[in-house]
């Protein structure tokens, strides 16, 4: 994948956002979901801090004849009014205020412990990974070793030698669990050290410290506050259990682990001494997980989705979720101003013909319009490219085609896809899929994400006889080498049985071209194809494209952003702007006199390797962002032929001449315009 | 301006204080292999990947250099170890006559100065925690005394307009931008120092091809108005062709040609060269049938075991047993100022130019 | 690949070599051990007379030449505490653990795949939000305060199983319930989360454009690939079974390593702990072997390089 269709992506999927404290602090109020935790976790640590303030009783104060009282059963003692709302313990001591001081030693256990061990870890990460070298060598031999012992086993160990203690705890987490943040931040550091936002850095002059705390530091952050709350739980769970096994905090001092294990003496008669400090524990520690969930879906774009599908209900719209099913022909406009393909008339069969397709991305932050309405025809043997830039929406409309968009987050919300007559989205599911490869297939930009790493490249060939065709593994095996032969892979007997990681780009690409060719389909959706192969192998994936276009007459549907490949092999060409086909015809006559400002700017201002040009005539502007495409004509806010009336009626489909169409209200201007 | 700075922003216009003939950067047999890891704990090194294999060439104040190959040839990799991202194996590059390879690390911080980089991927190479002010001002931080503080936010404002872009985006996050205007600010942050060299990185392959055209046109106005020299990195032919004034076609970690533009271009005689300029698609569907394409057979050979002799001998159409044998240095075979490194070097009149009388690659290719 | 196995075990023999050299130096650089028998009220004289008597005294590289023989020899010296040799307290206890967590996996590494995958199959139905309360649960699980419910409920209440020991077969299913919670929730999280990533690659979208039918694409191509972190995550939960397996032994009496460990560092038994640390190094080692085994099997860029 390349930089640009990262960009791409990133413009259809995921609105980036910069993560600061403030944003995190604004979603987790208005996250209704949260609110418990939050609210649990202030009163935690409100406790925590005021426990002497606020604890009705003091909690080493005895009084035998309470002994193991009932929770809301008797009234004051002699030093306090306040009832024992909770009971009391084994020596009379009131079970709430103890529990209330067991917060406050939990929580000063998990923080101190959380800062000493994230401090020693994150500072060895970032040294580590920032360094590399020798001591990343040593520092990771040490974290893989400690890793590999169950810490408890470890923690006993050192508990053994030093004793136990609040301070000895805390040396014993700090030394445990520092491996963690050691070995999050140098994976972090690593990846970020080659960010080229880092060796900017380091090409103007900045100081190693400098780097490390101003350019990678802060970028850590939030998988950081991630990582930290996530260990306090843990250390809070960990000190509850050492505690209870009597070798944690040492009594009296009141410890909620310590407080079960009391308790465990008396599980048949007094129930609440176990309940209430276990119940403490389990509601703290899931608090911290679950807030480290939120923080992590809210932090991590690629988690965020999860967040968001987790509660699709929310967004749930009958409207745009169902697919819209198609009005007889309804969108075919009138005589001149036609919405239809170039080239259509009613009688003529076409063997693929795609009608007003719609679709739309729903995500979190709004609907994204990436396909507003795209019609085209292909005959058997034709090669129609579909030319645009990222985000146009040349690639979902392929997919819409295809089947397999993704969805959610993707909706086909309106058109219909005809299929030598039959309206692919319309049929069942299953006989969907049977047309799928037997009929259209379709081969993809980077061939070595597109094949399955964990099997060899002859039994993903041999996989369509199989699953189409019933074929015996080994007659289908026997007939992917046979595709192998075909599109050229040198000693395809021997190869068949190697992985993808194993083959060159080119040669994955004709791997996948053989697997798109077995069943002989009718149409060829090419995606990109040769767009992350280099311009000598370029050529040759293409010289093999149309040497089987013409063996099997197949129809080719080219999704390309380079006019240079468009030129050489398209007979028709589509451009798209915003999710829309702004012109489209054959593409002698387009490249000639285009029609339509946005397909005349592309080729003013793209460089040439066959003649020095003194000045490129840039388009200004950026392509429009999906989430607000610019009313009237989306191109206006970059358009030199712009007028009033472009931004607020949108331009229809005008046809130029035969076969050829111009979403442009001045298309003769464009056209005459030298 | 204050006196006691060390060296005073010059306002941003030409430098052309010295007029030597002398070239600003001179590199010398430029070596860098990767070495690969070790056989097991105690094992032997199994060998290094080759990334630049002895690489020399020369750019002079204010010329535009391109530098182009298919992946793996080691472009990339020429700019990083000219701006110290990694060290070099060998080898030597004189910058205004001091080796930079032998500086200290003091030494290069100074140097920074005076030769800046631009980057491909413009959504990575900007902080994303750093405002657009911080990251062009940056560069004053680090170096003191350049530009006061009380006068950075005016310079930022200056470049962020030089480059196109309104003063007040300087207190914008970079994610608010698009690619293009990051493109812009990455040049306003290179611009920042006032080097005398920019190295490009693929600086227009991962923008829109709707967009490019603003960056390649910028950098074009800044050579003219700032006397800038460029390194200008990229795969793409048509590019290095319009920017370039003069350029190296690199296979392998090898200059196997070099020259100025119109020489590459119209007149190669390298093999490689030929095949690479005609496999560019071109947007002239009229002219596709009259075009004669070299379609190279077989696949790029592994930078870590390199074929013998010539590099590109395995995919040659025109190799012989010569070729496996004895490595073709670069040479002016024709005396048309471009040497070339190949034993069967001959001019090859690209049918693309549409001259008569140009030999048939294709012919070439069938018959042997 | 035999290659890869000999390397991955010489290695283990190394780690082994430097755990044990590292917890003997520890215990008697750090702290004392005869100091640590005593107790901090202990007189002098009598810490001495008790080095002298166990050899404390004498130079560290003296008692390490002779602690490394034994090693060899498979003596670790008597256990202080029940004053009989270590290293056979340690193995009587084994196979309890061993037969506690296999029960624990068994049940519930295939529920929490079977779980996790069906969850990743459809995102934001009933069965995900049930993993994700799962994986909740068991990151925060109490494990001894769950142990001690389930006894007060099933065994206290109900009177359905025994409170503890190890008598039979009912014996073992409230402890490992108890064990099981936190792989339970882990690897159905972690299966979940590796199955919505091999299903959002670009070859899934392949799988589909070529028309294999979706339940082949999920168990066929992405389950496939989503095993690998799977596994690995699976032997680090086995491995700590260890850690839950010294608090669940403890609360319902099963006596198994756990108790023992819980009784060596009570008792500041010495030479049993070195006993007890060979005998878990071992066990996690020969864990982490079979993981790379099942590893490099299901990875083929492993298997060939």
């Amino acid at each position: 994948m390349t930089a640009s269709d990262r960009a791409g992506l990133r413009d259809l999927e995921e609105p980036v956002r910069l993560i600061t404290a403030r944003s995190v602090l604004g979603a987790l109020l208005r996250d209704r979901l949260m609110l418990f935790p939050l609210l649990f976790l202030v009163v935690l640590a409100v406790t925590a801090i005021g426990a002497d303030f606020l604890a009705p009783h003091d909690p080493f104060d005895q009084n035998l004849r309470l002994r193991n009282l009932p929770p809301m059963t008797a009234s004051a003692s002699e030093t306090s009014k306040f009832p024992y709302v909770l009971g009391a313990d084994p020596l009379g001591r009131d079970l709430l205020s103890r529990l209330m001081h067991g917060a406050r030693v939990s929580l000063a256990v998990g923080l101190s412990s959380v800062i000493a061990s994230g401090t020693i870890g994150i500072l060895l990460g970032l040294v580590a990974g920032y360094y590399r070298g020798w001591l990343d060598d040593i520092v990771m031999r040490g974290v893989d070793a400690l890793m590999g012992i169950p810490g408890l086993l470890l923690a006993l160990f050192i508990l053994y030698l030093v004793g136990a203690g609040f301070w000895n705890l805390v040396l014993v987490f700090a030394l445990t669990r520092w491996m963690i943040y050691t070995r999050v931040t140098r994976g972090m550091t690593l990846s970020f050290r080659e960010q080229p936002f880092v060796e900017g850095a380091q090409t103007i002059g900045c100081s190693d410290s400098r780097i490390i705390f101003r350019h990678i530091l802060p970028n850590l952050v939030p998988p950081i506050l991630v990582l930290v709350t996530l260990e306090i739980a843990i250390v809070i769970l960990a000190e509850a259990g050492l505690s209870f096994l009597g070798l944690g905090i040492q009594p009296p001092a009141p410890s909620w682990g310590r407080m079960v294990a009391t308790g465990r003496d008396y599980i048949t008669n007094a129930w609440w001494l176990i309940t209430f400090p276990g119940l403490a524990i389990l509601l703290t520690a899931l608090t911290l997980n679950l807030m480290a969930t939120w923080l992590r879906t809210v932090s991590d774009p690629t988690q965020r989705w999860r967040w968001f599908t987790g509660r699709s209900e929310q967004f749930h719209d009958p409207e745009t979720e169902i697919v819209v099913p198609r009005r007889e022909q309804s969108s075919r406009g009138s005589m001149d101003i036609s919405t239809s393909p170039p080239g259509t008339a009613a009688d003529v069969h076409h063997l693929l013909e795609v009608i007003d397709l719609r679709v739309k991305f729903r995500t979190p932050y709004g609907v994204l319009n990436a396909v507003n309405g795209v019609s085209y025809t292909l005959n058997r043997g034709e090669t129609l490219a579909i030319l645009g830039e990222s985000g146009s929406g040349k690639t979902v409309s392929a997919e819409a085609v295809m089947g397999i968009l993704d969805s959610p987050p993707a909706f086909v919300t309106g058109g219909s896809v005809l299929f030598d007559g039959v309206d692919l989205l319309l049929v069942s599911q299953s006989r969907r899929r049977r047309l799928c490869g037997e009929k259209i297939a379709m081969i993809f930009q980077d061939p070595l994400s597109a094949l399955n790493p964990a099997y060899t490249v002859g039994s993903q060939i041999a996989g369509m006889f199989q699953e189409h065709r019933g074929t015996s593994k080994r007659e289908a095996i026997a007939k992917a080498i046979e595709l192998m032969e075909r599109v050229r892979i040198p000693s395809a007997r021997e190869r068949a049985q190697d992985y993808p990681h194993q083959f060159s780009g080119g040669m994955r690409q004709r791997v996948m071209i053989a697997s798109a060719i077995a069943l002989d389909p009718d149409v060829l959706i090419a995606d990109e194809p040769t767009t992350a192969l280099d311009v000598t192998v370029q050529a040759q994936i293409m010289e093999l494209l149309a040497e089987l276009q013409v063996e099997t007459g197949m129809g080719l549907i080219l999704i390309t952003h380079d006019l240079g490949v468009v030129a050489d092999v398209a007979d028709y060409v589509a451009v798209m702007y915003a999710g829309k086909i702004v012109e489209s015809g054959p593409i002698a006559e387009i490249y000639k006199r285009p029609a339509h400002p946005y397909t005349k700017g592309l080729l003013a201002s793209i460089p040439r390797a066959d003649q020095k040009m003194e000045y490129l005539q840039p388009i200004s502007g950026a392509p429009p962002n999906l989430q607000s495409i610019p009313s009237g004509c989306p191109f206006h806010p970059r358009c030199a032929f712009v007028v009033d009336r472009c931004f607020v009626e949108p331009p229809p489909l005008y046809k130029v001449r035969q076969e050829r169409s111009s979403s442009c209200h001045r298309f003769e201007d464009v056209m005459h315009a030298s | 301006m204050l006196a006691d700075s060390n060296e005073p922003l010059k306002p941003l216009t030409a430098k052309r204080e010295e007029s030597s003939t002398e070239p600003l950067l001179k590199v010398e047999d430029l070596v860098k292999y990767y070495p690969l890891g070790r056989q097991g704990f105690f094992g032997a090194q199994r060998g290094a990947i080759k990334a630049v294999d002895g690489v020399s060439f020369e750019l002079c104040r204010g010329e535009t250099l391109g530098l182009v190959g298919e992946t793996g040839c080691g472009k990339s990799t020429i700019a990083r170890t000219l701006m110290r991202l990694e060290e070099p194996t060998s080898g030597a590059a004189y910058f205004k006559g001091r080796d930079l390879f032998a500086l200290s690390k003091a030494a290069i911080q100074a140097l920074r100065r005076e030769m800046q980089m631009i980057f491909q991927d413009p959504f990575a190479s900007l902080n994303p925690r750093m405002k657009v002010g911080q990251i062009i001002a940056e560069p004053w931080v680090v170096h003191s005394g350049i530009v006061p503080k009380e006068e950075q936010s005016q310079q930022v404002s200056e470049l962020l307009e030089r480059v196109g872009l309104p003063a007040s985006d300087a207190y914008r996050f970079p994610h608010e931008f698009s690619g293009g205007q990051r493109q812009r600010i990455g040049i306003a942050r290179a611009l920042a120092l006032q080097p005398d060299v920019i190295i490009c990185d693929e600086p227009v392959s991962a923008l829109d091809v709707s967009v490019q055209a603003q960056v390649i046109n910028l950098l074009a106005e800044l050579q003219t108005d700032l006397g800038l020299a460029y390194i200008f990195i990229a795969h793409d032919l048509s590019v290095v062709r319009h920017i370039s004034d003069r350029v190296a076609v690199m296979h392998l970690g090898r200059i196997v040609e070099i020259g100025n533009e119109h020489e590459i271009y119209t007149r190669p005689t390298h093999p490689y060269t030929q095949a690479l300029l005609s496999a560019v698609p071109l947007p002239d569907p009229e002219g596709r049938k009259g075009r004669n394409r070299i379609v190279l057979e077989g696949e790029m050979p592994s930078p870590i075991y390199p074929p013998s002799g010539c590099s590109f001998r395995t995919r040659c159409w025109k190799a012989e047993s010569i070729c496996s044998e004895d490595r073709p240095q670069l040479a002016d075979r024709f005396n048309h100022g471009h040497p070339s490194a190949c034993h069967f070097a001959e001019p090859h009149i690209l049918a693309t130019e549409k001259m008569a009388g140009s030999i048939s690659a294709q012919t070439i290719a069938l018959d042997r | 690949m035999a290659r890869y196995v000999v390397r991955r075990f010489i290695q283990s023999i190394f780690v082994l070599v430097v755990v044990l050299s590292l917890v003997f130096f520890a215990g008697r650089v750090i702290g004392n051990p005869a100091a640590l028998i005593l107790g901090p009220e202990a007189r002098a004289e009598d810490v001495k007379t008790l080095e002298e008597r166990f050899g404390y005294d004498q130079p560290l590289l003296v008692q390490f030449g002779r602690y490394a023989r034994g090693v060899v020899a498979g003596d670790f010296g008597n256990s202080w505490w029940q004053r009989r040799p270590a290293l056979p307290m340690a193995l009587e206890r084994l196979p309890a653990t061993l037969n506690l967590a296999a029960v624990t996996m068994l049940f519930a590494l295939p529920l929490a795949m079977i779980l996790g995958s069906l969850a990743a199959w459809k995102p934001g139905s009933l069965i995900d939000k049930g993993v994700n309360v799962l994986s909740l649960t068991g990151a925060s699980a109490v494990d001894f305060w769950v142990g001690l419910m389930l006894i007060l409920f099933f065994a206290v209440q109900l009177r359905w199983l025994p409170t503890s020991g190890s008598d039979s077969l009912k014996f073992v299913i409230l402890p490992a319930l108890t064990l099981a919670l936190r792989p339970l929730g882990r690897v159905a999280q972690v299966t979940r989360s590796a199955m919505l990533e091999q299903m959002s690659k670009p070859y899934i979208k392949t799988a589909r454009a070529k028309g294999i039918r979706e339940r082949k694409i999920v168990l066929g191509h992405a389950l496939k690939n989503a095993f690998i972190p799977i596994i690995t995550l699976s032997g680090d939960e086995a491995v700590s079974t260890l850690n839950g397996a010294v608090v669940v032994e403890t609360v319902f009496a099963w006596p198994g390593l756990g108790l023992l460990i819980v009784s060596a560092v009570t008792n500041r038994d010495l030479p049993l702990i070195e006993a007890l640390v060979f005998v878990v190094a071992i066990l996690i080692i020969v864990t982490n072997l079979l993981v790379d085994l099942t590893y490099s099997y299901l990875d083929p860029k492993v298997r060939y390089g």
